[in-house]
């Protein structure tokens, strides 16, 4: 039976996809976002906090183990809710991930995925016969923030294939909104122009919030501050994009 | 400051005076001789007509009805003239009891009674009796009547249209049935008045929508009201029980009990959610006023629509409306003893403890809270143990022990009179016997206890670390509590880096609670309250005033900190889901039905997504969670209101029960919803 580093199952969820979900947050992960609000989730192998207690970021936990605890929710899912599964990348369990997911959707579980879409496009097809619906992480577009050792595997990934391949069931773009990173005039008109090639895609902006410091202080690791869009440069965001929404924290 | 008044109120006597006061032991052991509304409430008495009453005064003459008749012969009408209703409510009546009787608290009238009961006729058979309750009840009624009289040779003075129309339904009042919505309300506002100034606290109003729908829709029908004409008088209504707040209330200003209950299964087996039930809940939340408070019966046939208004007064910060479980309360009740025909006109007893509306002389407020976590540190100190199976069971002998205490402390209890309640409750005219002296169907009193959640917890972590990890000593937990952890921080860090705790439905944190819950329902099971069984609940308002008393705990509460609050999780680790999982695993069982709360606190992000937020509250109840209620917080806001009060003037806030203008409560309970609202994860 297959098994994963898990860093944390979080309930009630309603801000993860349609519906009540609960949200599965994996370890591992292609990219490597300074802002990135989850950065336990970054690395692959197990990892621990920076205190004295020995706590490790992450649980090892069984397909069945994982199973249980979803399907207990499976009430408050009712007819629109489900399970996403985040992290870090969850495409990156592609290859264990099948039995799991075929499970779920025995029991009428509605599934989604969280992703940058930053994996080979074989990874999504091992797993997208199951999937509901997908929330793209977009990130810079021609510089994602790279792991240094993943340069090449990133490098070899065709994101708008990717993309293109899973449109129909896209549920949203979303990307966060910082200030001088990701709201450059350049960044916002490639994006403009991605969701522009597919006009069906609801876009969502999120605001930049600085939770995952804290957790980047207890992981004992530096992680910047950024600040979020200003008010102005919010609103020309906005009307550049007719029937985006923006979600605060 | 008790002795003082008691002085003053000693030298005042000699004078043919009436005052009224009422106190309550309930709330932890505060006595609400020092709260702020009680003293401000007798010195504003103490500056005008001050009504004072001595039972030890009292003539054989002067039964509990006469008490009424004066307390109407000094009400001027025109110091309570409200409009556009009559609501002869008089702050200035202040009672005081004798030291060994208690005030009736915590009460509802069946309104629909008192809609429909001719007075004249009742007092005209009930006056060829010659006994002290009928006396007591024809003199009762010849209050009601010199006070309505009054109130008309008042009004008839003025020449505008609305004093005509209360003039005319003060005409009908003895006897009649109203003829509109109007009349009703008026007739209601009447009778909850006249209660308050006999000395009656924590009155509640009952399920409103059922008793008053059909003069609702009798005016619809005929044409005279429209819906927004009935919004406009349900909002004034609602202003004027409110407009009095600050006298009304107990320990804190918004403790006044005034609860209407609002949808539900009917007498007819019918569910019930009319226009009045959507009126009430629209006109609290547009006006966002702590008081008075609703509570939601809440079944599978509740609307969505119901669901989304309710969701948005709580979203407000009003805490209201609580929901109760409809089909689980009504089940529970049942089984303990409550006729099951009957338990369809649930209400509750003020905040959260079920009775049986118009039936049921239930009081929560004459007896002592249990201190849970108290007798447990006790034995800490006292004895050392060599393994945790000793420990527990020395434990729960000691909450016993405790428990007994209190239950041995309340088996007879003297409750004032009330020939107000009699009237209108089944079964006192039947025989003969007053409201408090065994005339209503129903006497289950109830315990409350706080701490429970910490005491969980403490054991958790004395079962861990202490006997089976050996990471502490017992000496080391014995020194640490005793020096509230000073020294001892690795041992506080310790207990609260236990991640299994109340709130978890694992099995040991199960098992400590059922264990508990047992222990404390045992022996509640084996006393009586004058001489009928008791009724035992999870939720109390003691938490902050008992946490005051009670030394550090085992949990990693430092001492003097509040106790956790009702079922609710004592760190942030223990999510909204965790906490429904668990309470609806709980067994309420037996005599456990006294109120049963999951409070949580959420974020205003948390319930901006309003149907998710419906669908969670749904699968909630269904899961079988007793009862609810969530405070929608903003720790920024919260920290800037006690930093500046004139900010946000208007914030309300829920407390045990009720809710309240966040700039009313003493620095304690601000300090305490900061807190919680800082430690909230949804």
């Amino acid at each position: 039976m297959n098994s994963f580093n898990v860093t944390s199952v979080q309930r009630l969820c309603v801000n993860d996809g349609p519906g009540v979900r609960t949200t599965v947050f994996f370890k591992g992960c292609t990219l490597h976002c300074p802002w990135c609000c989850n950065p336990e989730t970054r690395y692959s192998s197990p990892s621990y906090y920076d205190n004295n207690r020995n706590e490790p970021v992450c649980v090892r936990m069984s397909e069945d183990e994982i199973f249980d605890l979803l399907i207990r929710d499976k009430d408050y899912y009712a007819d629109t809710g489900g399970v996403t599964f985040s992290g870090g990348e969850p495409l990156l369990q592609a290859f264990k991930l099948a039995p799991l997911l075929e499970r779920l959707k025995r029991h009428g579980v509605s599934i989604c995925f969280e992703t940058s879409l930053y994996v080979p496009l074989e990874f999504i097809k091992m797993v997208d016969s199951f999937v509901d619906c997908y929330i793209v992480d977009v990130k810079v577009i021609d510089r994602p923030f790279l792991f240094k050792e993943n340069i090449d595997f990133v490098n070899s990934i065709d994101f708008e294939a990717n993309l293109t391949y899973l449109c129909k069931k896209i549920y949203f773009l979303r990307m966060v909104l910082i200030d001088t990173v990701t709201d450059t005039k350049e960044n916002i008109e490639k994006f403009k122009k991605l969701a522009e090639t597919h006009p069906d895609l609801q876009v969502e902006f999120l605001q930049y919030h600085s939770l995952g410091l804290t957790k980047a202080k207890r992981l004992g690791v530096e992680q910047p501050l950024f600040s979020p869009t200003k008010e102005d440069r919010l609103a020309e965001i906005l009307g550049q994009f007719k029937n985006a929404r923006y979600e605060k924290v | 400051m008790k002795k003082l008044i008691k002085r003053i109120i000693k030298t005042l006597l000699p004078r043919r005076i009436f005052v009224s006061l009422s106190r309550s032991r309930s709330q932890g052991g505060s006595d609400i001789f020092s709260s702020k509304p009680f003293l401000k409430r007798f010195v504003y008495s103490f500056l005008h007509d001050i009504f004072i009453y001595r039972e030890d005064k009292l003539s054989e003459q002067k039964n509990a009805g006469c008490q009424i008749l004066d307390v109407v012969k000094k009400i001027k009408v025109t110091d309570v003239c409200k409009y556009p209703y009559f609501y002869p409510y008089n702050p200035r009546i202040v009672k005081i009891l004798g030291k060994a009787t208690w005030p009736l608290v915590s009460i509802t009238l069946d309104y629909a009674n008192v809609l429909e009961t001719d007075l004249v006729s009742l007092s005209e058979k009930i006056s060829k009796n010659d006994d002290d309750f009928s006396h007591s009840v024809v003199d009762a009624i010849s209050a009601i009547d010199l006070l309505r009289s009054k109130a008309i040779a008042f009004y008839s003075t003025k020449k505008d249209a609305r004093s005509e129309k209360i003039v005319s339904y003060l005409d009908r009042m003895m006897s009649n049935r109203p003829e509109s919505l109007d009349e009703a309300l008026q007739k209601i506002l009447f009778v909850n008045a006249l209660q308050w100034d006999y000395g009656h606290r924590h009155i509640g109003l009952g399920r409103l929508d059922v008793i008053l729908e059909p003069y609702y829709r009798s005016d619809i029908e005929t044409g005279v009201l429209s819906r927004d004409g009935a919004f406009k008088m349900i909002t004034d209504f609602v202003k004027i029980l409110g407009a009095d707040t600050f006298f009304k209330s107990g320990g804190l200003i918004g403790d006044t009990g005034q609860v209407i209950l609002l949808s539900g299964t009917d007498r007819n087996g019918n569910y019930v959610e009319n226009e009045l039930t959507h009126i009430f809940l629209e006109v609290i939340t547009e006006l966002n006023v702590p008081d008075p408070k609703l509570i939601l019966r809440v079944c599978d046939k509740t609307s969505d629509e119901l669901w989304r208004k309710s969701v948005a007064s709580i979203s407000k910060g009003n805490g209201s409306p609580l929901m109760m479980n409809e089909p689980k309360v009504m089940r529970l009740m049942t089984d303990f003893g409550y006729e099951a025909s009957d338990v369809v006109d649930f209400g509750t007893s003020a905040c959260w403890e079920p009775l049986i509306i118009g039936k049921s002389f239930d009081q929560n407020n004459s007896v002592e809270n249990i201190n849970v976590l108290s007798p447990l540190n006790k034995i800490i100190q006292e004895t050392e143990y060599s393994d945790y199976f000793s420990f527990e069971k020395a434990a729960l002998s000691s909450i016993s022990s405790e428990v007994e205490r209190i239950t041995n402390n309340s088996k007879e209890i003297n409750f004032d009179k009330s020939p107000l309640m009699s009237i209108w409750t089944d079964g006192c005219i039947e025989t003969l016997t007053d409201f408090a002296a065994g005339g209503a169907k129903y006497n289950y009193h109830g315990f409350l206890c706080s701490g429970m959640p910490n005491t969980v917890n403490s054991l958790l972590n004395i079962k861990r670390y202490v006997f089976d990890e050996k990471k502490i000593s017992y000496d080391e937990l014995k020194k640490a509590l005793a020096d509230n952890y000073v020294g001892y921080e690795y041992v506080r860090d310790l207990f609260l880096s236990n991640e299994f705790k109340f709130g978890l439905s694992a099995l040991d944190v199960m098992a400590i609670t059922t264990k508990i819950m047992n222990c404390l329902s045992d022996v509640v099971a084996r006393t009586t309250i004058n001489g009928h069984k008791a009724k035992l609940g999870f939720s109390s308002p003691a938490y902050l005033s008992m946490g005051k008393h009670t030394g550090a705990s085992a949990d990693g509460r430092h001492g003097g900190d509040p106790f956790s609050t009702h079922i609710s999780p004592v760190s942030k680790e223990v999510g909204f889901a965790e906490i429904i999982d668990f309470a609806s695993e709980l067994d309420y069982s037996g005599n456990k039905i006294n109120g049963n709360v999951v409070d949580f606190v959420l974020s205003k992000q948390f319930v901006k997504n309003v149907d998710k937020f419906i669908q969670i509250l749904k699968t909630a109840f269904r899961k079988g969670v007793f009862e609810m209620q969530l405070n929608v917080l903003n720790y920024e806001q919260l920290v800037a209101a006690k930093k500046d009060p004139t900010l946000y003037p208007n914030l309300v806030v829920r407390i045990w029960g009720f809710s309240a203008y966040f700039n009313d409560l003493p620095d304690s309970y601000k300090d305490m919803l900061i807190q919680r609202a800082l430690n909230s994860n949804e």
